[in-house]
């Protein structure tokens, strides 16, 4: 039983809360309510010793916490019966307390024509009135409360509220607990959007100077929308698979009654470590969109410090919270295609630098390679030159050696010639001596003195030297005659001179 | 590898690219220090690049509240 009555002692503390318009915590916290559902107290004393519920928590409360305690609330007989305290009277709050608790059951949208109005500083008295017959509920809300519908009230606008009957124990009076005020028409809520778009629009706070950028690479993103319907699941499948951390609040996005959900869903992301924080949902008509258009959401919004995405889909009027958020698109996938696009450009862009730094390199080894072909074609170039600088002084080389050798070869000739010549001519002077010699032979055989000798001449000679003068001699002179056969030894006696 | 981290890689690989443009002398060396450079960023970015599941986590608002608020307020009650 111990589960069950946690359930339903969360399940009384939700519908509490709801209807008083408040926070979970502000009714019972958590443990409080482990606590109660762990002892069970019976007693008010019992009661009274758990940590979280004073005097006045249980004067609100007491009755209907013993009620689910003892199991006995929801069924419609005596429930004084059933908690077997039927001979103990109710105190006057006790009673109260415990009808009120009974009548938030009654929770429920009434329509009507505000009839009479009186705003102080915390709260609003209101009347509501059929249109058709005098009909009349008197009607309670809080300040905050009334504020943050954004609407403000006049006798005779027609409106639907939500809320729950009470009856105000200090003064027994019956009230229509309202939390949550709507206008009713096409009409009204496109008076009331214009309204406030144009204050809004006054005070700049759709203008692009305020708008945060995107973040490049968004991982970690805060979700609000509903967690029925497509379009959640429209987001999260067409989200790309890059890493999200995903941190969902569910929230109510439809009509006024969105408006505390979504405040409080964005107020839990806030300060909290998102890079962009996303709101969702589908079309809708001003009526459905009310939250949207609600001043405290749309101020929320703008104040919020990490840059915001609304894909809410809409008719002719942009909802001012898109008109308010960084970045406004028309549906989720559209939003997904926000979040994805710079890890789509990043995939992108990663493919085209690997194919460009690729690219590059074979570039610059290209333009090396050119640069080595044009080196090697000078080379060549230079190579040729040279080469057929070569070629002409070798066959310059070859044509004087050619010319050398053909000169030694007719100069060989010439000696050749030359040499038959001298030769020849040596043979015919030396024929010519020769013969010279024997003509010189024969004469001088001719004139030699010694065949003259032999004729009876003779040769004188003195001292080796022939006497050819008598000058040469004189007397006592020894004389050598030669004659044919020999010399005579003869001494000069006289000379005889002519 | 960081979101930042591809981010640095990304900018650092279009530094890399441009590097080759700028270049009026060919230095092969260095280019090919370059590519490198470039290849590791290339792997380290394709890396994180790669299909990555996402994570999903609905937040439970009570828990949250019951911390924020702490101990019961009792600090509004009916006051007509």
């Amino acid at each position: 039983m111990g589960n069950d009555l946690l359930q339903k002692l969360k399940d009384w503390r939700r519908d509490a809360a709801q209807k008083e318009g408040v926070e979970l915590f502000r009714v019972l916290s958590n443990a409080t309510i482990e606590t109660i559902s762990s002892l069970k107290p019976k007693t008010k004393a019992e009661m009274m010793a758990i940590k979280g519920l004073k005097e006045r928590k249980f004067a609100k409360y007491g009755a209907v916490i013993l009620a689910l305690v003892n199991g006995i609330v929801g069924d419609e007989s005596n429930i004084q019966e059933k908690a077997g305290e039927d001979t103990k009277p109710y105190t006057i709050s006790g009673y109260l307390n415990l009808l009120n608790a009974e009548f938030k059951k009654y929770k429920a949208r009434v329509q009507g024509e505000i009839s009479s109005l009186d705003i102080r500083d915390g709260y609003l008295f209101f009347s509501l009135k059929d249109k058709d017959d005098e009909s009349v509920l008197s009607c309670f809300m809080w300040r905050r409360n009334y504020e943050l519908c954004g609407i403000s009230l006049e006798i005779g606008m027609e409106v639907i509220i939500d809320g729950f009957p009470e009856i105000y124990t200090p003064s027994g009076r019956f009230n229509f607990r309202v939390t949550i005020l709507e206008l009713v028409g096409e009409g009204a809520l496109k008076r009331a959007y214009d309204t406030l778009r144009q204050k809004l629009e006054r005070e700049g706070l759709f203008s692009i100077e305020r708008k945060k950028p995107i973040p490049e690479f968004p991982q970690r993103i805060g979700l609000i929308t509903s967690e029925s319907g497509a379009v959640i699941h429209d987001f999260l499948n067409n989200l790309g698979k890059y890493g999200y951390h995903i941190s969902f609040v569910n929230s109510r996005v439809e009509g006024q009654i969105a408006v505390r959900g979504l405040l409080s869903a964005i107020g839990y992301f806030n300060g909290k470590n998102i890079d962009v924080l996303v709101i969702i949902r589908g079309g809708g008509s001003l009526e459905s969109l009310q939250a949207f258009n609600n001043e405290a959401l749309v101020r929320k919004i703008a104040d919020f410090k990490t840059p915001v995405i609304c894909g809410i889909g809409h008719d002719k009027d942009v909802p001012l919270a898109s008109l308010t958020a960084d970045k406004a698109v028309s549906t989720p996938t559209a939003v997904t295609a926000v979040l994805n696009r710079s890890w789509e450009k990043a995939v992108n862009d990663v493919l085209f630098l690997e194919k460009d730094l690729v690219y590059k390199y074979q570039s610059m080894l290209e333009a090396i390679a050119r640069r080595i072909e044009s080196f090697s074609g000078q080379l060549l170039r230079f190579s040729g030159v040279i080469l057929q600088i070569f070629d002409k002084l070798r066959r310059a080389i070859e044509n004087g050696l050619f010319d050398i050798a053909y000169e030694l070869k007719d100069a060989r000739k010439m000696l050749l010639l030359f040499s038959q010549l001298l030769v020849d001519g040596f043979q015919r002077e030396l024929e010519n001596k020769s013969k010279m010699l024997e003509d010189a032979e024969r004469q001088l055989r001719v004139f030699d003195p010694i065949r003259q000798l032999a004729l009876g001449y003779s040769i004188v000679s003195i001292a080796g030297k022939v006497v050819k003068t008598t000058r040469q001699v004189n007397p006592g002179k020894e004389l050598d005659i030669r004659v044919s056969d020999g010399t005579i030894k003869s001494i000069i006696s006289d000379i005889n001179r002519q | 590898m960081a979101k930042n981290n591809l981010k640095d890689s990304l900018k650092k690989l279009k530094d890399i690219v441009d590097w080759f443009d700028k270049q009026e002398e060919v230095d092969v060396e260095m280019g090919l220090e370059k590519v490198k450079e470039g290849a590791a960023l290339i792997k380290e970015s394709k890396k994180r690049l790669k299909e990555l599941e996402n994570e999903f986590e609905k937040v439970n608002e009570e828990l949250k509240e019951e911390k924020k608020g702490g101990e019961v307020a009792d600090d509004e009650d009916d006051d007509q």
